[in-house]
C-alpha cells in the first residue's frame, strides 16, 4: 500500500525549473483522504502571486484539480468549505474568516477531519 | 499558566481530594478518571484496593459533575467485573450470519487477527478505499486514530455516532444560532424553561450531573417554571409545573404557534437583537433571495433613518426596518422578519391545537408567559460587565429531531429562542464550546453575508450555511444529495441495497467498529441493518462483551472497559461557569489478561499495512502536536507516550501525561465574554435560510438528471409544519397509535440493562421492560394494567406487558430504554422488553430531505394477547 506522490505544477502554466520570480511564491499542497481521491493527486506545487491568501489558493485548486474536488471541497463562490481543515506548516488555520493574512509559502495540507456526530 | 479553581468560584484555591499526589495505581488509592458509562463524561475517583476496583465516586474538583454521579455510572464496576467479558480475539467459523445465528466462534491469536485485518485492508484500499467503512463511538481518542485511516486511504465513511438521530439537526442548528456544538440551559439565571422532547435538567442529557441539581436549585430558590412538552409523561413531565402531551411529529406546529403568539399577538420580540445580530432585517425579493448591492453583492437592509437600503456592513447603517414592505431597485421587498411574521400567522393556536392536540388556550398562555419572562430590554451586570438578561429557554433535543421533517421541527423551536434574544446570554439558551480554549480562546467569526461561522474548537463540520452545491453522488451515504446536511450516514444501509440506482459502483466490503451496538440501536428496522451487515465481507468489532452487533462480526477483538483505558479527551466548560477544564480518562487497574488497547491494535495494523508514517502525519495535525513532541516517522510509540506528547504540546512541558494522571483535571478561569459570548460575537444568526432557495433548486436539477423524484418542499427558508407518514396513518384510522422511544435516567444506549444493578432497577420499575399505554386506548382495546399485548408495525411485531397509565398521550405507545436484547453475550437482558428499532420502518420515505434524520415514529396496531410470557 503506501502513498503515491506526484508533484505537479498547475495546468496551463509553464513548468518552472528555477526559483519563482519575485512577484510570486510556491506552496506545496498535500491533499489528504477523500480530497486526494477526488483531486486525482496527492501533492501539488502551486505558484501564487505575492499577497495571495487561502482564498486565492482555493480558487487555484478549483482551477487545476478535477471538478469532483471542487464539488466537495469548494463553495459556489470558490472558497474552501467549512468541513475542510487547512494546516499551514503543521498548524491548523482557525477559520475561513481568520485567513485574510497573505501566505508566504510553505507546506499546506488540506484534510477532511471527521466531525463528532454525538451519541 | 492555568490556575486551579473550583466550581463557580473564580478565586484560586488548592484542590484537595482523597489520594492527592498519586502517581501509580498502588495497593490502595483513589484514581481520578472520567466515567464512560454514557456520553456525559463525568469526572470520577476510583477506589482501588489490592488491584481491584471497589468503589467509584464523583470527583468534587470537576465543574462537570461537582462530585456527583448517577446510577449508570455506579454500575460501571459491574460492567468491568462482567462474567461475559471477552478476553481473547475470536473468529467466526459459521459463514451464515443472522439474528440469533450462532457464529461458532474460534479463539485466534492477536497476530492472526491483525494479519487477517491487514490483508483485507490492503485489498479494499487497493481496489477502492470507499469499500472501507469505519465506525466509532464516544471515545474521541480512538475516533481520531481510526479516523486517521480514512484520511490516509481516502474512504469517506467514518461514522462517529451510533444512533440514526445523532446530531442531525442539533449540531447544525447550534452552529447556526450559537456558534457552539450543543446546548445547555443557563440554570444560574433562567426563570422559565420549556423542555420539548428532552428531559434537560431532570433526567438524561449532557451535563446531567450538574444540570439536575442546578435545575432543582433554580426551581426551589427562584421559582423557575418548568413546562414539559412531550408525548410521554416521563421523569421530566412528572416533575414539571405543567406537562403538555403532544402528538408526535407536530413539534414544528407547536413552535410556529408560539412564534405567532409572540410576534403577532403579543408583539414580544427583541427588536434590537434581531436587527443587529441576525438577518431579520435583510431584504428579500419575490424570488425568496436577498436583495443585494449590485457592486459588492452584499445583502441589503432598509435604513429607516435615511430611507435608503444599505449593506449589512455599512458603518452608517441606522435603525433597521424589521417589518413592512419597501421599494428597492424597482422591486417590492420585505425584511426577512416580516416574512417570518407572515409565515407564523398561518399557525394561530386554534389551528395548532387541531394538529398537536395541545389546547389553544394553554399554548397562548404559555407563549405569553415565556415572552413576558424574557424581560426584553433588561440587563444584568456580571463581574462589572453589563449583559442582556433573558431568563428564558426553550430547550429541545432528540424528540423533535427524530422525524421525517426534522429540520423544520427543530428550526421552528429554535427560532422561539432567537426572537426573544436569549442566545448565549445570562438566563437563556447556552451552547458549549462557542468560545473556549486555553491558552488561546477560539471564537466564532464573520463569514459569508455577515453570518456567524463557528470557531475552530468546534471542529470542522459541514454547515447548513452556506451549504454545498448538490451533485451526483459518489458515496453510499448520498452526501452530495444533502447540500446542507452535516452528515448523512443514515442512508448507507438503504443505498447499499441497490447502489446502481444512484449510479454507484462500489459496496462496503470491510467494516471496523467500536463497542456500540448498531444492530440493536443504530438506524431503524433491525432486519434492514442486519441485511447490510450480512453483505459485508469482513466485519471487525472491538468488544467488551458480545452484543447483537458483534454476533454478526467476522472477527471480534477484546477491548478494555473505561476503567482500564486512557484518553486525553478535550477542553470543555459548563455553560455560563467561571471556569473551563480539561479532564482525562486513565487506566485505574491492570487490564484483564488478553485485552489490548484498540489504538495500539490499530497501530499494529497500520504498521503491517505500511501506512503508519502517513498516519503519524495526520495525527500530528489532528492531535495538534508541536515540536519537539511530533510523532516521528520510523518510530513506534505506546499510547501513553502519545498522550504525553499531546499534553505537553497543548499545556507545556510541566503538564505532561504524568501530571494529568496525578491530578486528573486541569481547571482554569475564564472571563465574562467566554461565559456569556452572545453579544460579543460579530457574525449574525439566520432567522431566514436564504441559501435553501439555491441549494434546493440545484438539488432539483441533479435529481432530475438522475431520474429521481424527491419532494423538496423542505427546502424552504422559513419553518413550516409538514405531516409525516405515521401522522397521516393515524388521522386516517389505519393505525392505533404512534410508538415513540423515550429515555430513562438509569439506562444509556444498548449497553445498559445487561448490567446486574441496572437490570435490578428495570425489574423493579414497570415501565422499563413494559410499555406505556394510555387508559383511553387501553379501554378501547380491552387491555388492563399488566396484560400482555401485541404491538405490530409494518416491519415487526413484539409481545410485551402493558402499563396502563394517564402518563402518555392517548394516541401514543411509550417504549423506554434500550431493551429487547437477544445476544448470547448479554444473558441478563436477553428476552426482556422490546427492541424499539425492530418496530421502526426504515428507508428514504422515512428520512429528512434536509438533515437525513430518521423518523422515530413507529406506526403501530395494538391488541391484547392471550396468555402469559412467551
Ligand atoms: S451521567 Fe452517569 S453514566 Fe454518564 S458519565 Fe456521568 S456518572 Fe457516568
Amino acid at each position: 500500500m503506501g502513498v503515491q506522490r506526484s508533484v505537479t505544477t498547475p495546468m496551463g502554466r509553464q513548468q518552472r525549473t528555477g526559483e519563482p520570480d519575485s512577484a510570486s511564491f510556491i506552496v506545496k499542497v498535500l491533499l489528504m483522504g477523500e480530497l486526494k481521491r477526488l483531486a486525482g493527486r496527492r501533492e501539488l506545487l502551486l505558484e501564487l502571486p505575492v499577497g495571495s491568501t487561502v482564498h486565492a489558493l482555493a480558487s487555484e485548486l478549483g482551477r487545476v484539480c478535477d471538478p469532483a474536488f471542487g464539488r466537495l471541497a469548494l463553495s459556489k463562490e470558490g472558497d474552501l468549505q467549512s468541513h475542510v481543515a487547512v494546516f499551514l506548516n503543521g498548524a491548523q488555520l482557525e477559520s475561513m474568516d481568520g485567513l485574510p493574512a497573505p501566505l508566504t509559502g510553505g507546506d499546506i495540507e488540506l484534510m477532511l477531519v471527521p466531525m463528532y456526530e454525538g451519541g | 499558566m492555568p490556575t486551579f479553581v473550583r466550581g463557580r468560584d473564580t478565586k484560586e484555591q488548592t484542590v484537595e481530594r482523597p489520594g492527592a499526589g498519586r502517581r501509580d495505581a498502588t495497593d490502595s488509592d483513589w484514581v481520578p478518571t472520567t466515567c464512560r458509562m454514557c456520553l456525559v463524561a463525568c469526572q470520577v475517583l476510583v477506589r482501588v484496593e489490592a488491584g481491584q476496583v471497589v468503589n467509584v465516586i464523583g470527583n468534587p474538583d470537576s465543574p462537570n459533575n461537582r462530585g456527583r454521579m448517577c446510577a449508570k455510572g455506579k454500575s460501571g464496576i459491574m460492567n468491568h467485573y462482567n462474567r461475559s467479558r471477552l478476553t481473547r480475539p475470536l473468529r467466526r467459523t459459521n459463514p451464515e450470519k443472522g439474528i440469533k445465528v450462532d457464529p461458532r466462534w474460534e479463539e485466534i491469536s492477536w497476530d492472526e487477527a491483525i494479519d487477517a485485518i491487514t490483508a483485507k485492508l490492503r485489498q479494499v484500499v487497493e481496489e477502492d478505499p470507499r469499500k472501507l467503512y469505519l465506525q466509532t463511538w464516544a471515545d474521541q481518542d480512538f475516533a481520531a486514530w481510526l479516523g486517521a485511516l480514512a484520511s490516509v486511504v481516502g474512504t469517506p465513511y467514518h461514522q462517529t455516532g451510533i444512533s440514526g438521530t445523532c446530531g442531525k439537526t442539533i449540531h447544525s442548528i447550534n452552529y447556526l444560532t450559537t456558534g457552539g456544538w450543543w446546548d445547555e440551559v443557563d440554570f444560574e439565571y433562567c426563570n422559565y424553561l420549556i423542555d420539548v422532547g428532552t428531559q434537560q435538567g431532570i433526567a438524561t442529557r449532557e451535563g446531567f450531573n450538574h444540570a439536575v441539581p442546578d435545575c432543582a436549585t433554580a426551581r426551589v430558590e427562584r421559582g423557575m417554571k418548568l413546562v414539559v412538552v412531550d408525548p410521554v409523561g416521563n421523569n421530566a413531565a412528572a416533575k414539571a409545573d405543567e406537562w403538555l402531551p403532544i402528538l408526535p411529529g407536530t413539534d414544528a406546529a407547536f413552535g410556529l404557534g408560539m412564534l405567532h403568539v409572540l410576534l403577532n399577538e403579543a408583539r414580544i420580540f427583541d427588536a434590537e437583537f434581531l436587527a443587529q445580530r441576525t438577518n431579520a432585517g435583510y431584504l428579500v425579493g419575490s424570488d425568496g433571495r436577498y436583495v443585494r448591492d449590485p457592486a459588492s453583492r452584499q445583502p441589503l437592509l432598509f435604513d429607516l433613518d435615511s430611507g435608503t437600503a444599505k449593506t449589512h456592513d455599512d458603518a452608517s447603517l441606522g435603525a433597521v426596518a424589521l417589518e413592512g414592505e419597501f421599494e428597492v431597485g424597482g422591486q417590492l421587498v420585505k425584511p426577512a422578519f416580516q416574512l417570518l411574521k407572515e409565515r407564523v400567522a398561518e399557525y394561530p393556536p386554534e389551528f395548532v391545537e387541531a394538529i398537536t392536540t395541545i389546547p389553544a388556550s394553554r399554548l397562548r398562555r404559555i407563549a405569553r408567559e415565556f415572552g413576558e419572562a424574557a424581560q426584553i430590554g433588561a440587563t444584568i451586570t456580571i463581574d462589572g460587565v453589563e449583559l442582556p438578561y433573558r431568563p428564558v429557554c426553550l430547550n429541545w433535543c432528540r424528540g423533535p429531531q427524530g422525524h421525517k421533517h426534522a429540520w423544520h421541527h427543530t428550526w421552528a423551536l429554535q427560532l422561539v429562542n432567537v426572537v426573544v434574544g436569549c442566545i448565549n446570554v445570562p438566563g437563556g439558551y447556552q451552547s458549549r464550546a462557542t468560545a473556549i480554549g486555553w491558552p488561546d480562546v477560539s471564537w466564532p467569526a464573520v463569514g459569508q453575508d455577515g453570518m456567524m461561522v463557528p470557531g475552530a474548537h468546534s471542529g470542522k463540520h459541514a454547515l447548513a450555511f452556506p451549504g454545498r452545491p448538490a451533485n451526483r453522488p459518489g458515496r453510499l451515504d448520498l452526501f452530495e444529495l444533502f447540500p446542507v446536511a452535516a452528515h448523512t450516514r443514515t442512508f448507507v444501509p438503504e443505498v447499499s441495497k441497490d447502489p446502481e440506482m444512484y449510479g454507484l459502483d462500489h459496496r462496503i466490503e470491510m467494516l471496523i467498529h467500536t463497542a456500540g451496538n448498531q444492530i440493536a440501536g443504530g438506524w431503524a428496522d433491525v432486519n434492514a441493518v442486519v441485511d447490510w451487515y450480512k453483505s459485508i465481507d469482513l466485519v471487525v468489532g472491538f468488544a467488551v462483551e458480545i452484543n447483537e452487533t458483534h454476533e454478526l462480526d467476522d472477527i471480534v477483538l477484546p477491548m478494555p472497559t473505561y476503567l482500564e483505558s486512557n484518553a486525553f479527551d478535550s477542553q470543555d466548560a459548563v455553560c455560563g461557569e467561571g471556569v473551563a477544564f480539561h479532564a482525562i480518562q486513565q487506566q485505574t487497574v491492570e487490564r484483564a489478561p488478553g485485552v489490548r488497547e484498540p489504538i495500539e491494535v490499530m497501530m499494529d495494523v497500520y504498521e503491517r499495512a505500511g501506512i503508519l508514517d502517513e498516519v503519524y502525519l495526520v495525527m500530528n495535525r489532528v492531535l495538534k502536536l508541536k515540536p519537539p513532541y511530533l510523532l516521528e516517522t520510523g518510530r513506534r510509540y505506546t499510547h501513553q507516550e502519545v498522550l504525553d506528547r499531546q499534553a505537553k504540546s497543548v499545556y507545556g512541558p510541566e503538564f505532561g501525561w504524568e501530571w494529568f494522571k496525578e491530578h486528573g483535571i486541569l481547571v482554569w478561569a475564564r472571563g465574562v465574554a467566554e461565559r456569556y459570548p452572545g453579544r460579543f460575537i460579530k457574525g449574525r444568526i439566520p432567522i431566514y435560510m436564504e441559501n435553501f432557495v439555491d441549494r434546493g433548486e440545484e438539488l432539483g436539477v441533479v435529481l432530475g438528471d438522475m431520474g429521481l423524484t424527491w419532494d423538496l418542499v423542505d427546502y424552504d427558508p422559513l419553518p413550516q409544519w409538514i405531516a409525516c407518514e405515521s401522522y397521516g396513518q393515524l388521522e386516517r384510522g389505519e393505525i392505533d397509535a404512534i410508538g415513540v422511544h423515550y429515555k430513562l435516567p438509569y439506562i444509556y444506549g444498548g449497553q445498559g440493562n445487561a448490567n446486574p444493578w441496572i437490570d435490578e432497577l428495570c425489574e423493579k420499575l414497570p415501565q422499563s421492560y413494559g410499555v406505556l399505554i394510555n387508559t383511553r386506548l387501553a379501554g378501547q382495546k380491552g387491555i388492563k394494567d399488566g396484560d400482555w399485548i401485541w404491538l405490530e408495525s409494518p416491519v415487526g411485531k413484539s409481545r410485551l406487558r402493558a402499563h396502563v397509565t394517564e402518563c402518555v398521550h392517548p394516541q401514543v405507545i411509550g417504549i423506554a430504554g434500550h431493551a429487547g436484547h437477544w445476544a448470547g453475550g448479554k444473558p441478563l437482558s436477553r428476552g426482556k422488553g422490546v427492541n424499539f428499532n425492530s418496530l421502526l420502518p426504515y428507508g428514504t420515505a422515512h428520512m429528512d430531505t434536509i438533515s437525513s434524520s430518521i423518523d422515530m415514529c413507529a406506526p403501530l396496531t395494538v391488541r391484547r394477547s392471550v396468555g402469559g410470557p412467551p
